[in-house]
C-alpha cells in the first residue's frame, strides 16, 4: 500500500506522542505512580513554560531598552548561546528522559527516504530546547522590531531560518550519536568531548572574573587602546558596542542567522539581505548534510575506530592467597579499565582540582604563607577527597553490578564463587582506583597551592573514607542495582535513592573523628586518625560475611535487573 | 519496475564486503514464489548480512538482487512495502507497548487505524501475547520480544517474509502455533518465507528448500533429497551430517579434547 509524505509524517508524529507519554510511563506500573509522574510533570510545565515565556519578554524588553548596534550584538551572542545549547542538548536529556527517535529502527519498514529526513528533522525540533528557543526567537524579533518598525517582515523572516538552524544542528548531532553508537571506544570519546565545553565555560568565567578584577593586568593579546576604551564603558549598551563580539561571531552560521534577522536595525540594509540568504544557505548545507548522513545509515554506515583488540597480561607469578580471589581481582580491574567511567573520571580528577584553584589565582603565589599553604590544601584537598569519594562510589560502588559487572554478573551467579572474595575483590579493586585518584587529586591540589606538608592527612582520610563507606556502599549495589545506560551518557534513568543513603551513613563518621580535631584541638588526632582505621577496618571487616549472605540470597534479583534494559 | 520474475527472491552474483571482509560472496541464488526456504550456515556464514541486504537496509558492494521483483538496491521502499522482517537485532522500542509497536508498523505500512485494530486481537491470541500487550516492551523476556517481532513483520500480511533465527528462544508451544500459521500463508496466499536458522531439524521438518551458505559462499541449494545427493550420502542421512559434510566441517581435530572425554 503506498503512503503519501503527508501519511508517513503523521505516523512519526504518532510514534513521538507515543515516545512521549512513555516517559511517565514506569515498571511500577501501578496507578498511583504514573500519575504521580504525570502530576509532577504538569508542575515542571506549569513553572517551566512560563519561565520560557518570561525569558522571552525579559530578551524583547532588554533588546528594546538598548540602542540599535547594541540590540544587534546581543542577538548575536544571544543565538550563538542558544546554539551551543541546541548542539549539547542531546546528549543531556533526550536518552534519559525520554526514548530516542532512533531513525534506523525505522530503516526495516517501508518508510520513504525524504519521510525519515523530513520526519526527523521536525522531530528535533519537538522539545525542551525548542520550547526554550521559540520564546527567546519571538522576543527577539519584537525586540529587534521596536528599534526598526518597518523592517518586522524581514526580522521574522530571519527568524525562520534561525530557528531551522538551530533544529538540524540538534539533529546533527543525533545523527552524530547515531552514526558512533556502535562504537565503543567512540562513544567514550564523543562523551570525553561533550564534557570539554562545559569545563571551558567553568574555566573560563573564572578567567572573566579575573579580567574584571585585575583590568590593570589584561592580557598581552589585547590590545592597550582597546583596553582602554573598555575602561571607559559605561552602561550595557555601550559595553556591548565597544566589545563588538559580532566581529568573530559572524563568521560562524548563528551569526549568518543573527545578521539576517538585525543587521536592519544598524541600518545595513544590503548587508542584512545579504546575510539572509547566506543563512537560508546554511539551512540548506545542514538539511544537505542531515540527508547525507541519513542516506549513509540507512545504508548501514557507522564511524568505528575498528574492534579493539586488547591484551591480557599476566603478573607471571602466582600471588599469595586463593587463586580463584586474584582470578575474581584480575576480572574485576580488567573490566572497570575498559569500561568508559574510568577515563572520564581520571581527567576530571586533574580538572577539578586545576578549577577549584583558579579564583585563588588572584593572590599571588610568593604572598602565600606556609601555613597558610597548608590550611588551604587541607580545606580545598578535604572538599576534594568528599567530592570524589561520593562521586565515585555513587557511580561504581553503589552500584557496581549495575554499572560495571553487568551481564558479567552471570557467570559468578553460576560459577562456585564465594560470595565474600567477590564483594573483596570488587572492593579492593574500587579501593585501589577511587584512592589512586583522590590521591592524584590531592596531590595537585597540595603541588598548586604549596601545602605538601597536608599530603599524608589527606590521602590518609581519603583511604579510610573510601574504606569506612564501602559497605553501606555495598550494601546499596546489593540492594538497589539499576542497569546504567552507558551509551549516550546517561548516567541512569531512575536514580538510585540508595546511593546517596550510602552516602549519608557512609561518610560523616570518618569525615567527622578527623575533621573536629583538626579544627577544634589538633593534638586529638593522634587519637581519632587510628580509631577512625580502627572504625574503617573494623566496619569493613564485621559487615563482610553479613553482606556476602545477603548477595548470595539476592542474586537473582540482582541478575534480573541488571540485566534488562 | 516490477520485475514479472516466478521468483520470489533472486540474487545475481550478490557480494558484500566490509573492509577486507567478504561477509558475503558472489551469491546466486533463486527462490520460487510459495516456499520456505531455510538459509543454513555456521556462525559469521553471512546469513544476516544477505538477509539485511535483501531487506533492502545494506546495500550490496556488487551484484544484484530483486525481491518480489523489485530490484533492492533501486527501489527499497518497495520491496519493503512486499515484506515483513524479524530482523537479527529486532528494532523495538523499548518503551512501547507491543499492541504500540505492532500499530506503527501497521501505520507505516499504511494500513488504516481500525484495521490494525482489528488484526491486533489475532495475533496477540496465536503469539500468546494478549497478557502482556499492555506493559512495555523493555519488561518483555526473550521470547516475547521475538514474538513481538514476528507479530510486527505479519500485520500487513506480506508477500514474502524474512525471518532471521525466527523460533530462537520462543516457547514450543507458541513455535507449533505459528509454525501452523505460516505454512498456512504458504499455503492459501502463496506467500514466500525466507529464514535463517541453525536447527537442523526444523529446516528438515519445515522447509520445502535449503541453501546452505559457508564462508559467505552458497555450498549447496535444493530440497532436501538433492542436498543429500549433492553431499553423498544416504537417503536416509540426518541434516545435520548433510550440513557438516556440505560445509566441510568433519576435518576438524576433536582429539585435541580428549582431556574432556578421558
Amino acid at each position: 500500500m503506498r503512503t503519501s509524505l503527508f501519511a508517513e509524517l503523521k505516523t512519526l508524529f504518532w510514534l513521538q506522542g507515543k515516545l512521549t507519554l512513555a516517559m511517565f510511563r514506569s515498571r511500577r506500573s501501578a496507578d498511583w505512580f504514573w500519575l504521580l509522574r504525570l502530576g509532577l510533570t504538569l508542575v515542571q510545565t506549569v513553572f517551566t513554560f512560563p519561565m520560557f515565556l518570561l525569558m522571552g519578554v525579559g530578551v524583547a524588553v532588554g533588546l528594546a531598552l538598548l540602542s540599535p548596534r547594541a540590540a544587534f550584538e546581543a542577538v548575536v551572542l544571544g543565538n550563538t548561546l542558544l546554539m551551543f545549547i541546541w548542539l549539547m542538548a542531546p546528549s543531556m536529556y533526550s536518552s534519559q528522559m525520554m526514548e530516542r527517535f532512533e531513525m534506523s529502527r525505522l530503516f526495516p519498514h517501508p518508510i520513504s527516504f525524504r519521510g525519515i529526513v523530513v520526519g526527523s528533522t521536525l522531530m528535533a525540533a519537538l522539545n525542551m530546547t525548542g520550547l526554550l528557543t521559540l520564546p527567546i526567537l519571538a522576543g527577539e524579533v519584537i525586540g529587534l522590531a521596536w528599534h526598526k518598525p518597518l523592517a518586522a517582515p524581514l526580522i521574522v523572516l530571519g527568524a525562520l531560518p534561525a530557528f531551522a538552524l538551530f533544529a538540524l544542528a540538534g539533529r546533527l548531532m543525533d545523527d552524530f550519536f547515531d552514526l558512533v553508537a556502535s562504537d565503543r571506544r567512540l562513544r567514550a570519546l564523543v562523551l570525553f568531548i561533550l564534557t570539554a565545553p562545559f569545563m571551558f565555560m567553568w574555566l573560563g568565567q573564572y578567567y572573566l572574573q579575573y579580567i574584571s578584577h585585575n583590568f590593570e593586568q589584561l592580557p598581552a593579546f589585547i590590545d592597550p587602546a582597546f583596553a582602554a576604551q573598555l575602561q571607559q564603558v559605561r552602561g550595557p549598551s555601550d559595553l556591548l558596542e565597544t566589545l563588538r563580539l559580532s566581529r568573530f561571531l559572524l563568521w560562524l552560521p548563528p551569526g549568518w542567522v543573527s545578521a539576517g534577522m538585525g543587521m536592519v536595525v544598524a541600518d545595513s540594509w544590503g548587508k542584512g539581505l545579504l546575510f539572509l540568504a547566506l543563512a537560508f544557505g546554511a539551512v540548506g548545507g545542514l538539511l544537505w548534510l542531515h540527508a547525507g548522513v541519513t542516506r549513509r545509515l540507512m545504508e548501514g554506515a557507522a564511524l568505528t575506530v575498528g574492534v579493539e583488540r586488547v591484551r591480557t597480561r599476566g603478573l607471571g607469578f602466582a600471588l599469595p592467597g586463593p587463586a580463584a580471589f586474584w582470578a575474581l581481582v584480575a576480572k574485576d580491574w580488567r573490566y572497570l579499565w575498559r569500561s568508559p567511567l574510568p577515563r572520564r573520571m581520571l581527567f576530571a580528577a586533574v580538572i577539578v582540582p586545576i578549577a577549584m584553584l583558579v579564583p585563588l589565582s588572584n593572590i599571588p603565589l610568593e604572598e602565600i604563607p606556609p601555613e597558610f599553604g597548608v590550611g588551604v590544601s587541607v580545606v580545598i584537598g578535604l572538599l576534594i577527597v568528599f567530592m570524589f569519594n561520593m562521586m565515585l562510589n555513587m557511580a561504581l560502588t553503589a552500584n557496581y553490578f549495575g554499572a560495571i559487572d553487568r551481564e558479567g554478573f552471570g557467570t559468578l551467579a553460576t560459577s562456585v564463587s564465594d560470595w565474600r572474595q567477590v564483594l573483596l575483590s570488587s572492593n579492593l579493586v574500587l579501593l585501589v582506583f577511587t584512592g589512586g585518584l583522590s590521591v592524584l587529586a590531592v596531590t595537585v591540589v597540595a603541588f598548586i597551592t604549596r601545602g605538601t606538608a597536608a599530603l599524608p592527612l589527606l590521602i590518609y582520610i581519603a583511604l579510610a573514607l573510601q574504606l569506612s563507606a564501602t559497605p553501606v556502599y555495598t550494601l546499596a549495589a546489593i540492594w538497589g542495582p539499576y542497569r546504567m545506560e552507558l551509551k549516550y551518557g546517561a548516567q541512569n534513568r531512575q536514580g538510585n535513592v540508595w546511593g546517596l543513603l550510602a552516602w549519608l551513613l557512609g561518610t560523616p563518621p570518618v569525615a567527622l573523628l578527623v575533621l573536629l580535631p583538626y579544627f577544634l584541638w589538633r593534638p586529638g588526632l593522634w587519637i581519632t586518625v587510628p580509631l577512625s582505621a580502627l572504625y574503617s577496618v573494623g566496619l569493613y571487616w564485621l559487615t563482610l560475611k553479613p553482606l556476602a549472605t545477603l548477595l548470595q540470597n539476592r542474586q537473582h534479583l540482582i541478575l534480573e535487573r541488571v540485566t534488562k534494559d | 519496475m516490477r520485475n514479472e520474475s516466478p521468483y520470489a527472491i533472486q540474487t545475481q552474483s550478490l557480494t558484500r564486503r566490509f573492509d577486507e571482509v567478504v561477509a558475503v560472496n558472489q551469491l546466486t541464488l533463486a527462490v520460487p514464489r510459495g516456499v520456505i526456504f531455510g538459509f543454513l550456515g555456521p556462525n559469521g556464514a553471512g546469513k544476516s548480512t544477505t538477509i539485511n541486504m535483501l531487506i533492502g537496509v545494506l546495500p550490496p558492494t556488487q551484484g544484484k538482487a530483486w525481491v518480489a521483483g523489485f530490484d533492492v538496491r533501486e527501489q527499497p521502499v518497495e520491496v519493503k512495502r512486499r515484506i515483513g522482517v524479524v530482523p537479527e537485532s529486532l528494532g523495538l522500542y523499548q518503551r512501547l507497548t507491543a499492541v504500540e509497536q505492532i500499530e506503527l508498523v501497521g501505520r507505516l505500512h499504511g494500513l488504516s487505524v481500525p484495521e490494525i485494530r482489528a488484526r491486533i486481537p489475532s495475533l496477540l491470541a496465536v503469539l500468546e501475547l494478549e497478557d502482556k500487550a499492555d506493559k512495555m516492551i523493555l519488561d518483555y523476556s526473550q521470547g516475547m520480544l521475538k514474538k513481538t517481532a514476528l507479530a510486527c513483520s505479519l500485520i500487513h500480511a506480506p508477500e514474502i517474509l524474512f525471518m532471521d533465527e525466527p523460533f530462537e528462544s520462543v516457547d514450543p508451544i507458541s513455535t507449533k502455533a505459528i509454525k501452523a500459521v505460516l505454512r498456512d500463508m504458504v499455503k492459501q496466499r502463496g506467500t514466500t518465507i525466507f529464514f535463517s536458522t541453525h536447527v537442523m531439524e526444523l529446516a528438515e521438518r519445515f522447509c520445502d528448500q535449503v541453501g546452505i551458505i559457508n564462508k559467505g559462499k552458497l555450498a549447496a541449494v535444493g530440497d532436501i533429497p538433492s542436498l543429500r545427493e549433492q553431499a553423498q550420502l544416504p537417503a536416509d542421512a540426518p541434516l545435520e551430517d548433510v550440513f557438516v559434510r556440505l560445509v566441510g566441517a568433519e576435518s576438524e581435530d576433536q582429539s585435541q579434547l580428549g582431556w574432556l572425554t578421558q
